[in-house]
């Protein structure tokens, strides 16, 4: 086969996945705008209900009766949220190394793991630990309805003491756009969760509360779980999008580049092949004069 | 009728924001209603109905559970969902059928991304391919 078709195949297969990885990054780059506007609805009421906690709890000198508030014993969960799907650079990875070092640092026997997106059962089925409760159809679309669900499912579980603890293992996107991998604690609540919460600024906050503050604090804390849970979920998706943006877009740099160096060495080639037929031609019509 | 400020906030949107005249809801002992000048409260929501009354209409809207925070002039609801009436069961409806196609889709979606994958993965291989080739 020529150099010249060699070429050609060459660019056409380099052409073929720029397709691909270009596609991929558009789709990503409007996926991942989507979730972080979910994120951003729900952080607006997700702080509200942080800083009315946070005054309740300043205001109360006994320690609240909210189940959620009490610790107790040692049985941990960890919630592992990653991908369905790899082709995003190390964001996988970074994830489950995370969860990995994590998590053994509990006994085998006080832990559970739970897991979101089937990268994180996979990783964990293969190194034979079997995840207790896997979560399918979550992570590609997180609704609130799917964080209302985990939420309830977790918060039962504590209630009855079969959970002490619990552990969510997810990926944070910062407002400059870097991913961090991080393990947070969910349950118990403790009062410091609240320290970095937002004051609430009207300066006369004598409040009534109706029936009882108690009351107004359990439903806080139930819709501050769910939220919890539903930033968690959304920020993850918004990482998974905006770590496949990234890997593909160097991806169709780099088809970019190599296209442009192949058409260069396509010409070089083609110039080449005219180069030699020319000579061809007329050694040929040379040689033949010779007879005339 | 003086008008307070009242936002209605869900995580996932935010259901009403502007001035109102008046804010009536369902608590566990009944119902409760807001008019400008309420002492500072915050009260728990029950579900039910919630009335809104704003620039002389009065609408009623279906919310779940939450809490309402009354401060001077400005009153917030926190709940976890609220629809008009005219939304509900279209709503309703309309996230039974996305769930349905959710399902479907990712189970889609997971078979073209093996197949998007492979495809990759046969290009990598070409390109490793002949450029050996050409030493």
């Amino acid at each position: 086969m020529s150099a010249l078709t060699e070429i050609r195949h060459h660019i056409r297969v380099v052409e073929d996945t720029r397709k691909i990885t270009r596609a991929m990054y558009l789709i990503s780059s409007a996926k991942m705008k989507r979730a972080m506007r979910q994120h951003d609805q729900n952080a607006l009421s997700f702080e509200r209900i942080r800083s009315e906690i946070r005054f309740i709890l300043e205001s109360i000198h006994v320690p609240t009766r909210n189940p959620f508030f009490r610790p107790h014993g040692d049985k941990t969960a960890y919630l592992v949220i990653a991908g369905d799907k790899g082709l995003c650079g190390g964001y996988n990875h970074e994830i489950l190394k995370l969860a990995d070092s994590v998590i053994n640092k509990t006994p085998p026997e006080d832990r559970s793991l739970f897991t979101i997106g089937h990268m994180a059962s996979e990783y964990f089925e293969r190194r034979g630990q079997h995840p207790d409760v896997h979560y399918l159809h979550v992570i590609q679309d997180p609704s609130l309805r799917h964080a209302r669900a985990i939420t309830s499912e977790l918060c039962w579980l504590f209630t009855q003491h079969i959970l002490d603890n619990v552990y969510v293992i997810y990926t944070q996107l910062d407002s400059k756009g870097s991913l961090h991998a991080t393990s947070r604690r969910l349950l118990p609540i403790l009062k410091e969760d609240f320290a970095d919460a937002a004051e609430t600024d009207e300066p006369v906050r004598v409040l009534a509360y109706h029936p009882s503050r108690f009351e107004a604090l359990d439903t806080m804390v139930t819709h501050y779980l769910i939220g919890w849970i539903y930033s968690a979920l959304v920020q993850a998706n918004a990482s998974e999008h905006h770590a496949r943006m990234n890997a593909m877009y160097s991806a169709t740099n780099n088809a970019d580049d190599m296209l442009s160096r192949l058409n260069i060495q396509w010409g070089h080639a083609r110039q080449q092949a005219i180069t030699q037929e020319l000579t061809e031609i007329i050694a040929g019509s040379g040689a033949g004069a010779d007879y005339l | 009728m003086s008008a307070f400020h009242l936002t209605i906030l869900t995580p996932e949107h935010t259901f009403f924001e502007g001035a109102a005249d008046s804010l009536t809801f369902q608590t566990d002992d009944g119902l409760f209603g807001v008019l400008a000048g309420h002492q500072p409260e915050v009260v728990t929501l029950a579900e039910g109905m919630i009335r809104i009354s704003s620039n002389g209409s009065i609408r009623e809207a279906a919310g779940s559970d939450g809490f309402v925070t009354i401060l001077p002039g400005n009153v917030t609801v926190i709940l976890q969902s609220i629809e008009w009436p005219e939304d509900i069961d279209r709503h309703r409806a309309e996230e039974a059928k996305r769930e349905a196609e959710e399902a479907l889709r990712q189970r889609q979606s997971l078979r073209e991304y093996t197949l998007a994958r492979s495809m990759l993965a046969r290009a990598m291989v070409r390109l490793r391919v002949s450029d050996q080739n050409r030493g």
